[in-house]
């Protein structure tokens, strides 16, 4: 499956890729909001992952773009250290699938990427 | 006989007189400069290890409002605003005040925001023109914005109304076309939240020049020099002012003045003073003279403090005309802000401001051009007739230009050693043979633009002048979708 | 003349240090040129061995510890290199959790970095006191704690307080002892900073939290009432209560919006009775609070409100009832003066936010 990550902390954006990769999934990257945008124009990929607070376009910005276009619904997973309940409800209301506050578990983050792709 | 002698006597006292100031304000400055090593060593230390993260979520955080007046701003307020929108912080306002624009500004937002007339009670804190309508936007991606739309009153009375419609406990105050680094807030804010026996009234920020820079989508991607002479002189003058200057007056805590383009305020002392003051074209200035005069005559104890991190980035003029038209307007700014608080020159009561900052402020800051220009002239027409050592002149003006040059290489090296924003390894040699070529080239256009400055205020000239800008010049970016003119 | 030998011998001063200044400086980025390069190519090695140990996982039935490849060893021969290591190492732990991060801290312990921050405690220099505090802490090294503990003493300001906040990082509510003897300010940073810490651990002592509230430090009061407010300890509300009546402005404001977020329905009573005494600023808070927890019983009181005379309370007062739900808004609707200035544009505003 392809996934586009969209984080701009090198660690954290390989630590992903690895473990995704290890899943056997094909792993785009992008490093800002403005090139995960990018991506997700030129093709669509079967799951996000992104971050909220990111250059160029926040991640809530990104749920939004991603939920406008048309074609079938991509997931979407925000990946934040920003916990509080008013933020994580704002994305779920943008129309987030998952949300996951840093620090996270690679572990945790693949169970739950398996658990949206094979919805 | 007689008339040579009195010449002479005339032209030794014009001569040492001109000395004693210059060695005061070297001495000054090298105190200074000493000052700001010390106080920069401080901060690049403490802050290494800090964690603004933790405020950009955290529910404690103060809350705060981006003032950002527009006028005629039609061209490119809409990235403008979408730059604004993504800057990280939880609690913020960010408010547009469109001060009667007569393009299409206002129509522009509320297509892009999809805004929409909001009611709301404004507090009326401080006197302003008309409000015609206060808009929010629809959609919950735009959460953050209002936009206020108000009959034209000029800077000062559109951030006032900013202030009285801001429903946060701080206020930063810009110039909406300005780039403002994702986590310029939690840093800004820090400060607010660090102190434990004074309070912070006011948080200084640091204006860069973003000539020459890459920029893309409202945000900078790259640092670059700027590629022309006069932005680059002023990028180095900027270095000289944020980075030895302000650093050691904070250190002092007797700042007098915050760049226009970026500060950070305590919104109640701000209406308690009564808010900025359209009367004069230094407004930035007065407000900070004003809130200190506050805490001072009211004895209580307070901070005022300064971040010298590349937070914001504006676009410097890159014409003779225009930048003459700023420092004329700077100039006239300082002699009003620092005429309406005379009060407080050499007057104790106000401690170190009275003391120290504002005596600077007048002799070495405004007076300098004078003194610069009066000297030069003097000396000329003593050296015409014959009265004056000419070698010993150009002695004095050699070693003061050397000294100047110093300053702007320490300034440079100040640079290198904490943000170091220009990486190419030419950048820095070019900085110093523009420090090398100031004195002779800028210099000069600067005293002269002050000396305009000082006539037109006699003459009662009021207002900005065209102050009207090219939009930043951007290099070499690819995907340029929203390139911006 | 003497003057103008005078003024050429400064001019030479002047000019000799302008020299070696920007000597200095060329040097100075050459140097910095060949250590940035050297830093990335340990990056990319380090990258290497951090990556392979997120991602490692035993073999089931496997006993055997996670190997520390070769050439991680290799590169960490100068005290640059490893302080490099040391700082993605940092970077990796906090923001990752679970089997990745015990992994990391495994890591640390293999190659011994714990030496290298241990050593910076004991330099002159008190940022990097701070540094080694900061990475023991982080990269849990709680057999440290008895020389840790000795910093949350330490003279200079900023070392004391990131030793109070390693111990509670390490140690969690237990770490927060040291507010039994504080006697100088908690500032806001800090306390936000120890929030933070503790945002994940339970186990709040009850004992020590009453203590706290009557500690003579106002700001271990506040600190303790914001404590209570974020690991929801209902039970503690009546203990919050009692701070109503504290002496300090900052303690009551945190008292107020501590039994707003613990839901405390039966202070709204004591809120309502303290109301009269309280600033502009608690006035709102408290408006603010029975907006959030306030039942029917409340209504005739807000509405009260709605005529006084700062505007801020009439406002505040308008959206305490529209949260209060329906009964509110008929309330808000059948004030009198409703359909007049400037009750007619709170009544706008709060429906409009509440629409929103």
């Amino acid at each position: 499956m392809k996934i586009l990550v969209a984080e701009d902390e090198p660690i954290l954006i390989r630590a992903i890729e690895m473990r995704l990769k290890r899943d056997g999934h094909e792993v785009w990257l992008a490093e800002d909001g403005q090139q995960a945008l990018d991506k997700f124009e030129q093709e669509p990929p079967d799951l996000i992952i992104t971050d909220i607070m990111m250059p160029y376009a926040s991640g809530l910005e990104i749920i939004a773009a991603v939920r406008a276009s048309p074609g079938p619904k991509v997931p979407v997973i925000i990946l934040s250290a920003m916990g509080q309940e008013d933020v994580v409800l704002e994305a779920f209301r943008l129309g987030a699938d998952d949300y996951i506050t840093k620090p996270f578990s690679p572990n945790e983050l693949s169970v739950r990427v398996r658990r949206l792709l094979t919805n | 006989m007689e008339v040579m002698s009195i010449l002479q006597v005339i032209s030794d006292v014009l001569a040492y007189g001109f000395w004693l100031y210059s060695i005061a304000l070297l001495s000054s400055q090298l105190l200074l400069g000493s000052l700001a090593m010390v106080q920069m060593r401080q901060y690049m230390r403490s802050s290494s290890f800090t964690d603004y993260s933790l405020l950009a979520g955290s529910p404690h955080a103060p809350g705060i409002s981006i003032l950002a007046p527009a006028y005629n701003e039609g061209a490119t307020i809409v990235e403008n605003v979408r730059s604004l929108l993504s800057i990280h912080y939880r609690n913020l306002e960010l408010i547009v005040v469109n001060d009667g624009s007569k393009d299409d500004s206002l129509q522009k937002l509320i297509d892009h925001y999809q805004l929409r007339k909001t009611d709301r009670l404004v507090q009326t804190g401080i006197a302003t023109k008309k409000i015609r309508g206060i808009y929010q936007s629809a959609n919950p991606v735009f959460h953050k914005l209002i936009v206020v739309d108000k009959e034209n009153g000029g800077k000062a009375d559109a951030l006032n109304v900013g202030i009285n419609v801001s429903g946060q406990p701080y206020i930063v105050c810009i110039d909406v076309d300005c780039i403002i680094e994702q986590d310029a807030l939690l840093k800004m804010a820090k400060p607010f939240l660090d102190t434990q026996d004074k309070r912070v009234i006011a948080s200084g920020g640091v204006v860069r020049i973003a000539n020459g820079c890459e920029v893309r989508n409202g945000r900078l991607v790259k640092v670059h020099l700027p590629d022309t002479f006069l932005p680059r002189t002023q990028a180095l003058e900027y270095f000289r002012a944020f980075l030895i200057g302000r650093m050691a007056w904070s250190r002092l805590n007797a700042m007098l003045l915050i760049s226009g383009a970026f500060g950070a305020f305590d919104k109640e002392i701000v209406i308690a003073c009564g808010g900025y003051n359209g009367a004069t074209v230094g407004e930035d200035m007065e407000l900070v003279v004003r809130m200190r005069r506050y805490m001072e005559e009211h004895r209580i104890p307070y901070k005022v403090t300064y971040i010298p991190d590349p937070l914001c980035w504006t676009e410097a003029p890159a014409s003779y005309k225009i930048l003459g038209r700023q420092r004329n307007r700077w100039t006239r700014g300082t002699i009003e802000t620092l005429s309406i608080h005379r009060k407080m020159c050499f007057n104790p009561h106000y401690g170190r401001l009275g003391l120290l900052s504002f005596p600077y402020w007048l002799f070495f800051e405004l007076l300098a051009p004078i003194v610069e220009a009066a000297g030069i002239l003097a000396s000329i027409f003593m050296a015409m007739f014959g009265g004056m050592n000419v070698l010993l002149f150009l002695a004095l003006l050699g070693f003061i230009f050397s000294f100047g040059i110093l300053f702007s290489i320490l300034a440079i090296l100040m640079e290198v050693l904490s943000f170091n924003q220009y990486r190419r390894s030419g950048d820095i040699l070019r900085l110093v043979f523009t420090a090398i070529l100031e004195p002779l080239v800028f210099h000069p256009f600067i005293v002269w633009s002050a000396i305009r400055g000082n006539i037109d205020l006699m003459r009662k000239k009021k207002g900005w002048g065209d102050m009207s800008r090219q939009g930043f010049a951007t290099k070499k970016f690819t995907a340029g979708k929203d390139s911006r003119r | 003349m003497p003057g103008l030998r005078f003024l050429f011998a400064a001019m030479a001063g002047v000019l000799g240090m302008l020299l070696t200044l920007i000597g200095f400086i060329l040097v100075y980025l050459l140097r910095r040129k060949r250590l940035d390069r050297l830093k990335d190519k340990w990056r990319e090695i380090h990258g290497e061995v951090i990556q392979m140990a997120i991602v490692w996982e035993p073999a089931p039935g496997d006993s055997e510890p996670m190997p520390v490849p070769v050439s991680a060893a290799r590169t960490l021969g100068s005290p640059v290199s490893r302080q490099c290591m040391i700082g993605d190492l940092i970077k990796g732990k906090k923001a990752l959790s679970g089997a990745a991060a015990d992994n990391l801290v495994c890591l640390y312990n293999r190659l011994e970095l714990d030496r290298d921050s241990a050593k910076r405690l004991m330099s002159p220099k008190w940022h990097l006191q701070a540094q080694g505090i900061h990475e023991l802490a982080t990269m849990e090294q709680r057999g440290y704690v008895t020389r840790l503990y000795r910093f949350t003493n330490a003279s200079n300001e900023m070392v004391r307080k990131e030793a109070q906040a390693a111990i509670v990082q390490l140690f969690g509510f237990e770490g927060l002892r040291f507010l039994d003897v504080i006697d100088t300010s908690l500032s806001e940073w800090q306390q936000i900073q120890l929030l933070q810490l503790l945002q994940h651990t339970t186990g709040a002592p009850q004992g020590s939290l009453q203590r706290w509230l009557h500690s003579s430090n106002a700001t271990v009061r506040m600190f303790t009432l914001r404590l209570i407010a974020e690991h929801h300890l209902p039970e503690m509300a009546p203990h919050a209560a009692d701070r109503l009546s504290d002496s300090i402005d900052g303690v009551r404001l945190q008292a107020i919006r501590c039994l707003r977020d613990l839901g405390a329905t039966d202070s709204c009573g004591a809120l309502t009775r303290v109301y009269p005494e309280e600033g502009l600023a608690g006035q709102l808070a408290i408006l603010d609070a029975i907006g959030h927890i306030g039942t029917a019983a409340q209504l005739q009181f807000l509405q009260d409100q709605l005529n006084a005379s700062e505007d801020r309370i009439k406002l505040e007062a308008a959206r305490a009832l529209v949260r209060l739900g329906e009964e509110g808004l008929i309330c808000l609707e059948r004030f009198p003066k409703i359909d007049r200035f400037p009750w007619n544009d709170v009544f706008r505003q709060v429906t409009c936010e509440w629409r929103l």
